[in-house]
């Protein structure tokens, strides 16, 4: 079989608006290669979940620039626990203070990216950990 | 547009000559530090600019007088000469007591105006107990739920002289009413009020998005708004037309002021559909923009809007009164030109940024907190960005002359094409609607052609910050080794977890305690008026007096008048 | 992955149809593995094509549709196809964005494709996502097309009806069928219906099918972002299902089936190509006509030789044919 695309879910949780970043990345995806499902903003985290197991996505690509990320995340979690897809690589971009990070990833967020991150960098770490499905 | 003159000209000649024996030869020889050199919107600009060929006519025609039409140079005859540029610095967090001691501070720092930011809930309007709240009570700005709410925001501040401003848009109609209760109830005159409510319904669709209505909704409560404080609250501003959120989602300078005045003249439009004589009507709009960090490209885009404005509303409406065709603005410098590494350079940004807007003749300023790409400000960097402004107005001597780069030559140029630029792009809006701005601007959110327009400028200018093409201090370029926030020996603020729940029981011991039964007979009044198109200003005043909660109210509407799918144009 | 996994697929189970849709989309391999199971489960569904160029708003009027489905109507699938982009293969799906409102119903599933290329891939991929999903119980399946021309044709035999969204001012598809290029779909919908030009669009339509009273009913007008006249489309496409037996019907589940032979022999037809182009052999005739010691002609009916070989001595797309 050969090499398929990346699928990628991206979307914003909760009220936050920016979605200049979001949709940035979208396009930098899709200019790597990757088949981007974009979801747009005000989601809840059951709604993300959802979507991610009937696209049967790869990662899952989480916007917040609203500060809630420590509320919304455990959230999301949850709910992907929940569905039984933790195979799915989770990635968190926006204003995400460094203090943060131990206790996202202790959650399970697998890639954390701040303001001033590059797409080439997000794109080979989505690359780099992906975990390969077997067809 | 004619430049440098015809042959025959001494100067235009001379130029030529040094431009083929001088300036060429010398930089095959040194070659220059880009093969083209662009804006920060992706504008070329030459080496030298030259006077015009007929320089005189031009500085009357395009240039003028202060305080005099078409108010390229300022909207005031002495500018800061008589009175600074008012110190705006926003704030908003937590719950209305935090917020109302931030303004306390802020005033003591010498600051001249309030401004309040919401958090997202308000700005969407729902209550802090709603489910999609969760995690934003408070968070990026102050929750406002009752009128309660907005009476502990404003302890303490004296209303008949402060004038205080509100970044609020589709539930600026509730939140408004309430100030006003506030005011009635310290017996404030409302014609002593002076301040703004953002209240610009089209720019969230593409701008902030924080929308709560769909357009044609929520343009109508706006306009409501604007019709009811123009006649019994007449020093207020009712309407900001904003472009600093256009900017901030990604547009270019032409494409901020493009939009910004094509929402402006969408406004004008309906308010002359409703019989107010924009004479009048326009004396309580002004305007707002960003600042980026592209100087003169900045400098040019504050004279080439305030120009634009003043003749277009001239052609389109006839206006006469000065002060209708005066476009007087607030400027934010835009924070995402900030830097997450080395949060101390910008403090640099923001300071020349501040000095763009002065030199473009603002007429009052925010200076984003040097912290922006980590959190909501802290005491210290607001503390910074007044002291800033302070420096800037009483020590530089900036502000003792009017225009003062007005007729430079790369200015005027830099001017001149981006109000021809934006004049391209109003033809397009004028055409979306075959003739009529309001229409345009509905057709061109609805289509999604505006999100389009942004979205492309957003990724054109992110692949130039990625390539390196446009150098970012720290960020793109002289990267620190040690990428830790803890090295600047900032301190950035800390929310306060609990907030959510300190604001959820606020609210509903409020609810405990008001009289439901009054309230819902309000409400009921109000779904009346929405329902048969009257202005819905008194009706809601009525029931956030009593109680009525903004989320109820905001509720109400999403009942009536359906919710907005955002097109999500990528 | 074996045939017990493609019998467990079911509605009852959302993410193992994902999976296997996910399979099928990248590998026919394991489609053909599997299609002896899932040939035994098929028609089922009712298969609606939804096609018109882009802008009409079709992705907007699949959300409203899905917004009047209710638990009563069974399950509900939808597939939407995107273009991948030339130059790099990636894409940005969005057509689901507009479908969000919906997302919590248990009964409606949405998959994104991308075109990932030919047209024809296109609709190999679609026709085999559609079989999955007709095969795991779907009542309904909604495929959303990239644009009109050739995947018009195409839907032609992919779906039992098929509905052309339009918008006024456009014009083209009206052209088309007025010259007779396009085939008539089951329905027209004049989308967009409260422009001011929209009057004109749909007396063009009329002119085209002509008087009839039945070619009267096939054009609705709907105004998708305001939700006008999306119930009733919804109501006459279940009236439509309910004629399932039709003839036309019966003509077009017949196509399909043309439709997969030539898909099953075009796949296998790649594979034993590709099998034959990977073998020493072949790369030592290939170097052969590169040095111009071998004729181009021959080396090239000699792969075909191989690849024949290939096709009759090896396993062929999940099954031996032996």
């Amino acid at each position: 079989m050969s090499e398929r695309p990346i699928r990628v879910l991206l979307g914003k949780l909760g009220l936050d608006g920016h979605d200049r970043g979001v949709k940035v990345l979208a396009k930098g995806l899709r200019d790597h290669g990757m088949e981007v499902i974009y979801l747009g903003m005000r989601l809840t985290p059951e709604q993300i979940a959802t979507v991610a197991v009937q696209e049967d996505v790869d990662v899952i690509g989480i916007s917040l620039l609203s500060g809630a990320h420590m509320r919304l995340m455990p959230a999301l979690m949850e709910e992907i626990r929940r569905r039984e897809i933790s195979d799915v690589l989770v990635v968190l971009g926006g204003t995400i203070p460094e203090s943060d990070e131990p206790a996202l990833h202790q959650m399970g967020v697998h890639g954390v990216f701040r303001l001033g991150a590059e797409i080439d960098d997000i794109a080979a770490f989505i690359r780099e950990n992906v975990p390969r499905k077997v067809g | 547009m004619t430049q440098c003159g015809e042959s025959g000209n001494n100067w235009a000649m001379l130029a030529g000559k040094w431009r083929t024996h001088t300036y060429q030869p010398f930089i095959s020889g040194h070659k220059e530090r880009c093969d083209e050199f662009r804006t920060v919107s992706g504008e070329p600009v030459g080496p030298i600019y030259g006077p015009y060929e007929d320089w005189e006519d031009k500085a009357v025609r395009d240039l003028g007088f202060p305080g005099e039409f078409p108010y390229t140079r300022g909207v005031y005859p002495s500018m800061y000469r008589g009175r600074l540029w008012t110190f705006r610095q926003i704030a908003g967090f937590s719950t209305a007591e935090e917020t109302n001691q931030r303004y306390h501070y802020l005033l003591r720092q010498g600051q001249t105006g309030l401004s309040t930011d919401f958090d997202h809930p308000t700005l969407t309007g729902y209550d802090s107990t709603d489910p999609l709240a969760l995690g934003e009570v408070g968070r990026l700005g102050v929750a406002i739920d009752t009128v309660r709410d907005m009476d502990d925001l404003m302890r303490g501040i004296d209303l008949s002289t402060i004038s205080c401003s509100f970044t609020i848009n589709h539930p600026a109609c509730v939140l408004f009413p309430m100030f006003l209760a506030v005011a009635e109830s310290r017996d404030v005159s409302w014609k002593s009020l002076r301040g703004t409510t953002q209240n610009d319904a089209i720019k969230e669709f593409y701008g902030q998005k924080t929308f709560a209505l769909p357009p044609r909704a929520s343009v109508r409560l706006a306009l409501d708004l604007v019709e009811y404080a123009a006649k019994y609250v007449p020093k207020w501003n009712a309407i900001n037309v904003s472009g600093y959120h256009t900017r901030e989602a990604g547009a270019t300078a032409v494409q901020e002021v493009a939009f910004t005045i094509g929402q402006g003249l969408a406004y004008a439009e309906g308010l002359q559909q409703r019989g107010i004589d924009l004479n009048i009507g326009l004396q309580n709009m002004s305007f707002f923009f960003g600042c980026h960090l592209d100087f003169f490209e900045e400098v040019a885009k504050f004279r080439a809007a305030r120009r634009l404005w003043a003749r277009l509303v001239k052609e389109r409406f006839g206006i006469t009164s000065p002060k209708a065709l005066q476009m007087r603005f607030h400027t934010q410098t835009l924070g995402s030109t900030l830097a997450r590494r080395e949060p101390k350079n910008n403090i640099i940004r923001g300071t020349f940024q501040a000095l763009a807007a002065i030199l473009g003749g603002t007429q009052s300023l925010h200076i984003s907190g040097y912290d922006e790409a980590y959190d909501i400000p802290s005491e210290d960097a607001m503390k910074m960005s007044i002291r800033t402004q302070q420096v800037l107005g009483m020590e530089s001597g900036v502000a003792n002359i009017v225009d003062p780069l007005g007729g430079a030559f790369a200015v005027e140029y830099l001017t001149d094409r981006i109000e021809s630029e934006v004049r391209d792009y109003l033809r397009i809006l004028e055409q979306m609607g075959d003739g009529s701005f309001l229409e345009g601007m509905f057709n061109a959110v609805e289509s999604g052609f505006i999100e389009r327009e942004i979205s492309e400028s957003a990724m054109a200018y992110q692949r130039k910050i990625d390539s390196g093409e446009l150098p970012w201090v720290a960020e793109n370029i002289f990267k620190p080794e040690e990428d830790e926030s803890s090295d600047s020996g900032l301190e950035f603020f800390t929310f306060d977890e609990s907030t959510e729940e300190k604001q959820k029981a606020r609210l509903t011991e409020f609810l405990r305690n008001r009289d439901s039964s009054l309230v819902a007979q309000r409400l009921q009044l109000v779904r009346e008026v929405a329902e048969n198109g009257m202005n819905a200003i008194p009706a809601i005043f009525e029931a956030v007096k009593v109680g009525a909660t903004e989320g109820e109210v905001m509720g109400l509407f999403r009942n009536i008048f359906g919710e907005y799918q955002d097109p999500a144009v990528y | 992955m074996g045939q017990d996994f493609i019998r467990r697929v079911t509605t009852e189970d959302f993410r193992a149809v994902a999976r296997a849709l996910t399979i099928v989309e990248n590998d026919s391999w394991t489609y053909g593995e599997w299609w002896s199971v899932i040939s035994g489960r098929l028609g089922g569904a009712y298969i609606v094509g939804l096609t018109g160029w882009p802008g009409v708003g079709k992705s907007t009027l699949m959300g409203r549709i899905l917004e009047h489905v209710s638990p009563d109507d069974g399950y509900v699938g939808v597939v939407a196809v995107d273009p991948s982009s030339h130059r790099t293969g990636g894409a940005v799906l969005g057509d689901r964005l507009r479908m969000m409102t919906t997302v919590l119903q248990p009964n409606i599933f949405i998959r994104s494709l991308a075109s990932r290329g030919s047209q024809s891939g296109v609709s190999k991929a679609t026709l085999r996502a559609i079989d999955i999903m007709d095969a795991a119980g779907f009542h309904w399946i909604f495929v959303e097309t990239v644009g009109v021309g050739q995947t018009q044709v195409d839907i032609l035999e992919l779906a039992d009806a098929v509905v052309l969204v339009t918008a006024p001012g456009l014009g083209d598809e009206v052209q088309a069928i007025k010259a007779g290029i396009l085939e008539i779909p089951d329905l027209i919908v004049v989308n967009m219906a409260d422009r001011p030009e929209a009057h004109r669009t749909v007396a063009g339509l009329r002119w085209a099918l002509g008087h009839s009273p039945e070619n009267r009913g096939r054009i609705i007008e709907t105004v998708a972002v305001k939700d006008v006249g999306t119930a009733e489309l919804w109501s006459v496409l279940r009236t439509l299902q309910a004629s399932n037996a039709s003839a036309v019907i019966k003509e077009r589940r017949r196509a399909r089936q043309r439709r997969r032979a030539l898909m099953f022999a075009e796949e296998m037809w790649e594979r034993s190509i590709s099998t034959a182009l990977s073998t020493a052999e072949v790369h030592e005739l290939l170097y052969g006509a590169l040095a111009e010691t071998n004729d181009p002609y021959d080396v090239g009916v000699q792969i075909v030789r191989r690849a024949l070989e290939y096709l009759s001595e090896e396993e062929v797309l999940g099954r031996n044919s032996k």
